[in-house]
């Protein structure tokens, strides 16, 4: 029953999605052999009508940007308060499945979808910018900018990459589960419940805001006195280990917002 | 065998002093009609949404054939509420899709007959419909499946008489005898003759639970009229 809940929960989601990521690539591919490819051969090349509409091609694409990113959260968000908590609720939750079940569904579907849209925002931008002299650059010069950021050299381009994406998948799932619970708290409501989720989603951002920089804060000071040097290698090992300290603590966030929304659902269940 | 509805101590109250529900006490039998009737207010929605898992009792609680609302007692109650339910974008025939994907007991060729001698085309989008013709869908879908019990709220409340007609002997000859539907409406006297049970509900409790005959033969009255004078404002 939940790959049949997930079916049609991506369907839901991609209605729309697909058509907004689909824009900003053909924008960004666009522009890259419009523009941007035609500049970086002759810098001249553009005339004063070009150089309008590429302006205007520019405005559009940070456009298309935003939108693909607040979009995608947006739908979600929707997605899951109608789905669940409007009146195609009164369908959904009379469905032979459980309520983990729906909320597994959407926690796997919204979270999904949010990492296809960074892949993509961020692939628009290499559509965008990657151009064939620039990668001859990065290919002489990539052991040094490692070490400008500060990273050994024997660390590799691959542990990064890796790094990034773990970070990815688990703020993805943050985030979605955060507005999860958000838009059931709202639920507790008799009346508002949309503005009810909205608050508790900023007051919950808030929170997690001060909480993290108090626990990131104090976990970095904790750091540096047991430190007994301060080399670059120490400044590497903080680095990584102030890295790890906040993907646990955004896992385990995300794991306690998911168990407090299933518990509301399974327990102050009150369609309107 | 278990009743299939059993409802003890139920009371829901929404959290503003005023209980919808109190102390309801109720057990339903296999292989009828139950009317549940009552004045706007008299808790008749509360109380399928109770039954329906979509809302958690204040006090008491809810069995159907014996299990509290859950995805077991989902599979055997067919629901109608008096809300649509429908997704506007999709076509008649992705919900029939939808169904048939997630009841067991849903029957497509049903489904396809019944919507096909109403005239509605099962490649028209659910938001070109008429108000009335969604209501038909819906009813269509809900009774489509096999289910032991059917809840139906306000099931021809905006459907045109002929239309009516037509539902209500679907609902006579779809459903099987050991089946029961409780079907809540203001329109008595439309439906009177095919019910064999009827609760009243006011304020909450249950004011009268009496088979038709009974109410037939000891009040000498129909069920409409028996209405009109129990609630009289």
């Amino acid at each position: 029953m939940l790959g049949k809940l997930m079916k049609y929960d991506f369907k839901a989601l991609s209605r729309y999605l697909i058509v907004i990521h689909a824009m900003l690539l053909i924008t960004a591919a666009l522009g890259r052999f419009l523009f941007i490819g035609r500049l970086v051969d002759n810098p001249n090349s553009l005339s004063n009508t070009g150089t309008v509409i590429m302006t205007i091609g520019i405005f559009l694409y940070v456009i298309l940007f935003m939108t693909a990113v607040f979009g995608t959260l947006l739908m979600i968000a929707i997605h899951f308060y109608k789905n669940l908590y409007s009146d195609e609720g009164y369908l959904t939750h009379t469905l032979p499945v459980s309520r983990t079940q729906l909320l597994m569904s959407k926690t796997i579907s919204g979270s999904v979808w949010t990492m296809i849209d960074m892949m993509l925002v961020i692939m628009s931008i290499l559509i965008l910018v990657v151009y064939k002299p620039l990668i001859r650059e990065f290919v002489v010069y990539q052991d040094e900018a490692l070490r400008e950021m500060g990273f050994p050299v024997s660390v590799g381009y691959g542990k990064i990459t890796l790094a990034i994406l773990v970070l990815l998948v688990i703020s993805a799932v943050e985030n979605v589960v955060m507005i999860y619970m958000s838009i059931t708290i709202g639920q507790l409501f008799s009346n508002h419940r949309v503005l009810g989720a909205i608050v508790a989603y900023f007051s919950i951002n808030t929170i997690i805001g001060i909480v993290s920089s108090v626990a990131g804060g104090a976990y970095s000071v904790s750091a540096i006195m047991k430190a007994e040097t301060m080399g670059d290698a120490f400044i590497y090992q903080f680095f990584v280990k102030t890295f790890v300290f906040a993907l646990v603590l955004e896992a385990v966030t995300s794991v306690i917002f998911y168990i407090i929304t299933q518990l509301l659902m399974q327990r102050k269940m009150n369609l309107s | 065998m278990k009743p299939i509805l059993e409802c003890y101590g139920l009371s829901k109250t929404y959290g503003n002093g005023r209980w919808a529900l109190s102390n309801l006490n109720l057990s339903l039998e296999r292989g009828q009609i139950v009317g549940l009737l009552g004045p706007n207010g008299s808790g008749k929605t509360t109380l399928i949404k109770l039954i329906n898992d979509l809302l958690v009792p204040t006090e008491g609680g809810v069995q159907i054939d014996g299990n509290l609302p859950g995805v077991e007692t989902k599979k055997i109650v067919s629901y109608l509420p008096e809300r649509t339910y429908l997704t506007p974008s999709w076509k008649v025939q992705d919900l029939i899709t939808y169904f048939g994907d997630f009841y067991e007991n849903f029957r497509r060729d049903r489904a396809e007959e019944m919507l096909e001698a109403l005239g509605i085309s099962l490649h028209a989008r659910l938001r070109t419909l008429s108000k009335g013709t969604r209501e038909k869908v819906q009813l269509v879908m809900v009774m489509s499946r096999d289910a032991q019990l059917y809840i139906l709220d306000e099931p021809i409340g905006g459907v045109d008489p002929a239309a009516r007609d037509y539902i209500l002997n679907t609902i006579l000859s779809n459903y099987n005898e050991n089946a029961t539907i409780l079907l809540s409406t203001h329109l008595i006297s439309d439906i009177e003759n095919i019910l064999d049970r009827v609760i009243f509900l006011q304020n909450g409790q249950v004011v009268l639970n009496a088979s038709v005959d009974e109410v037939r033969m000891e009040q000498k009255k129909s069920v409409d009229m028996l209405f009109r004078e129990v609630f009289r404002c």
